[in-house]
């Protein structure tokens, strides 16, 4: 079946990538190998997290050393600075910041662990009392939210709450929370119609979902970016 | 140092929206949660055109308990008043006038007949509970946001505010007429608590905002400046930051919002959170810093210096030059400054913006106050207030100066005053009035001589160039002659000022492990 999967994918892929279709060919055919490849795609995903992850140490500790660089004597103690440092972004925005990390992880998870098609040993399928109640994706879903949720929680406060945050950058962090709602919602669409796939809206689901990704880690991003000029 | 911004009248409004717009995200302009300002200023705009309140979206009535709200302070005063009607009977002014008609001394005389009629304050008192009720319902709606109404942690991550600062035009009608009146009813009850005025100079020629003639709004804008200038040190404001809108509508033509969005924006580094760690002092502590030294006896005049840049590697001589050539929000000869206070945003060293500040000003290391701040966006930032940036003889026939923008607007006042179209003593008042307003302006030692010995101590280029206060009423058999603190409030003696000083200090020296 998952051979079947790849020959409907590949020939729904050709079609998008016409002239009339969304993206030029080469890239579409590009953004179906990586999709359809579970390992990279994860792996692409849990890197720019770790990357992120990453640049938000380095950014922290260049703000140190700037701060003790232009410090008579040198010595700064890190915790008053990061108090200092702290910024109120507002509860409207925390709450749709922990929304946007929340529906990342479950984005993800409908992505690719809802239908076999990508990882035919690990997903929904695999676990038939989920598969076959009826509140089975909603429960999937909700197992993956409640993993997430701790992580998710803390975002706000240990990266958004350092940065200077425009409203642009805000709302375009809001704008995850709908953006990876249609990711969910076409994946949700695939695990109803499987075996049958629509290649367009996988790519669009994958495309929400790593977009999403970027827009969440952009600051840190975007920082560190600033700090190597 | 937090500050609770109030902008007033129509300027200081348009200001106070970008200081208090909300840096949270909201849908469908509805915001479910706290507001949150830049730097967590908190504040409201007080305005006496109701029309003007209901032009715009951004403001919301207090009385409904919006956030940011606006306040029409007269309202408080019925239409049916006692105090109002003993008031137009005995003087001809109508407490509830919309806009006060872009008069200064329309809203002079009117607070000095409250503060200086015995008749007028015991109406005021049995029918209000105040002497005074339209400043102290203003002073009312302003309190609540500071630390003079609880600790400056409310325990949900919002600190009140340590000191306020007015937002006004100079040269408009309420904001110029306002300023003066509230600071010393707040100074009558809270002699120590830091207040600045930021003070916008209506540009030259036509102002299509004000639709006001250029020596019109300049008698506006000096009796204001008169007025700030001339109270002692802890009796006014402990400064005046002075923007000439004549530089900014040169840089950004006539474009208002762009040009509140800029003195915005100069601000910030005054305003910001963020400080490097162990450099937040308490306004108060700031407020010393603004009036210490010998000879100053009167509020500073203090003129702001800011530029922008991309942060680089020692950026410090570079910002310094920037900000004190073609970064000056009102003109003036650096070298003439008594102090330099400097505001930092972006990764600075102290002795070197100490240095390049020394180096461009020629002023000694210890008359240079910097407080530095974290950045933002890969930008570094500098503001620099110059205290009294003035003083040099004939400097007023220097196009550039301080002395030579402040000798126009002077002239230009004094035109009017002799305008006879002007009709600065309007026909139909009553005679009290007409005698007081003749008086004020024209009468020996009035406003006019006053002036005319103020142009003459810029040529000669004394410091200040205003002398001593100058009230409407002061020879008038009604007046009481004494300014007495308002009561309707509560009256604080000298002791319990000096525990609560004591207090304050205590407090502070403990938050820094002193």
């Amino acid at each position: 079946m998952n051979g079947l999967n790849e020959t409907v994918a590949s020939a729904q892929a050709v079609d998008i990538s016409s002239p009339s279709g969304l993206v030029p060919e080469g890239l579409t055919s590009f953004l179906a190998d990586v999709y359809s490849n579970g390992l990279l795609g994860l792996g692409l995903f849990l890197l720019l997290l770790a990357l992120g992850l990453a640049l938000h140490g380095l950014n922290m500790k260049r703000t140190y050393e700037r701060v003790a660089a232009t410090t008579n004597g040198g010595e700064v103690s890190r915790d008053d600075l990061r108090e200092e440092m702290f910024v109120r972004q507002g509860s409207n925005f925390n709450a749709a910041a922990v929304t946007g990390w929340l529906l990342l992880f479950v984005a993800l998870s409908y992505f690719y662990f809802l239908t076999p098609e990508i990882f035919p040993r690990y997903n929904y399928y695999q676990v038939p009392t989920l598969a076959s109640g009826p509140l089975g994706f909603f429960a999937f879903g909700f197992v993956v939210l409640l993993l997430a949720l701790g992580a998710a929680a803390f975002v706000p406060r240990e990266f958004y709450g350092y940065y200077e945050l425009s409203r642009r950058m805000k709302v375009a962090i809001m704008l995850t929370g709908p953006v990876l709602a249609i990711s969910i919602l076409l994946s949700v669409q695939q695990g109803t119609t499987f075996p049958q796939v629509e290649p367009a809206s996988r790519l669009l689901a994958f495309l929400a979902l790593f977009a999403s990704e970027l827009a969440l880690l952009w600051p840190i991003y975007a920082e560190a970016l600033g700090g190597m000029r | 140092m937090k500050l609770c911004i109030v902008g007033i009248g129509g300027c200081g409004g348009h200001l106070a929206e970008r200081f208090l717009n909300n840096q949270d995200i909201s849908l469908l302009k509805k915001s479910l949660g706290e507001h949150v300002s830049f730097g967590g200023v908190k504040g409201l705009w007080l305005e006496a055109d109701v029309q003007e309140t209901e032009n715009q979206d951004f403001f919301g009535p207090l009385e409904r308990g919006c956030y940011p709200g606006f306040f029409v302070p007269h309202d408080v005063i019925g239409s049916e008043s006692k105090t109002s009607k003993l008031i137009v009977d005995r003087y001809g002014y109508d407490v509830k006038k919309q806009g006060f008609m872009r008069q200064a001394e329309f809203l002079k005389a009117v607070f000095e007949i409250f503060e200086s009629d015995e008749d007028v304050k015991r109406t005021a008192l049995s029918e209000h509970e105040s002497e005074n009720p339209i400043l102290r319902a203003a002073w009312d709606r302003i309190r609540p946001y500071t630390t003079l109404t609880g600790p400056r942690d409310n325990n949900n991550g919002s600190e009140m505010c340590d000191g306020i600062l007015f937002l006004v035009s100079l040269g408009g009608g309420t904001g110029t007429g306002f300023v003066n009146p509230i600071t010393r009813y707040i100074r009558s009850e809270r002699p120590a608590y830091p207040v600045f005025v930021l003070g916008v100079l209506t540009e030259e020629g036509t102002d299509p905002q004000q639709r006001a003639k250029e020596a019109k709004r300049d008698l506006g804008a000096t009796i204001s400046l008169y007025d700030l200038l001339t109270k002692r040190v802890g009796v006014g404001v402990d400064g005046v930051i002075v923007i000439d809108n004549q530089i900014m509508v040169e840089k950004f033509g006539q474009n208002y919002p762009a040009i509140d969005d800029y003195i915005h924006q100069a601000m910030k580094p005054f305003v910001a959170a963020r400080h490097y760690p162990g450099e937040d002092p308490p306004s108060l502590a700031m407020r010393e810093k603004f009036i210490e030294g010998q000879g100053l006896d009167h509020p500073p005049i203090l003129v702001p210096c800011y530029f922008r840049d991309r942060r680089r590697k020692d950026p410090e001589e570079n910002l310094v030059k920037k900000a004190l050539s073609e970064g000056m929000l009102f003109g003036c000869d650096p070298a003439m400054a008594e102090r330099a206070y400097v505001f930092t945003r972006g990764f600075v060293g102290l002795d070197k913006i100490l240095g390049a500040v020394a180096r461009q000003t020629g002023l000694a290391e210890d008359r240079i106050e910097p407080w530095r701040k974290l950045g933002e966006n890969h930008a570094d930032e500098i503001l620099i207030l110059l205290r009294n940036p003035y003083g040099e003889e004939r400097g007023c026939e220097v196009k550039g100066n301080l002395e030579y923008r402040i000798h126009r607007v002077i002239r230009m006042a004094l035109r009017y005053m002799d305008d006879p179209e002007s009709n600065l003593i309007p026909d139909g008042m009553p005679d009290l009035t007409k005698t007081s307003l003749e008086d004020y302006f024209y009468g020996d030692d009035g406003v006019r001589d006053r002036l005319k010995v103020g142009l003459q101590r810029i040529e000669e280029g004394k410091k200040p160039f205003f002398l001593d206060e100058r009230r409407i009423f002061e020879r008038s058999n009604l007046n009481s002659g004494v300014l007495e603190p308002h009561r309707g409030g509560r009256k604080v003696d000298d002791e319990e000022i000096r525990r609560l000083v004591e207090e304050e200090v205590k407090r502070v020296l403990a938050e820094r492990g002193l």
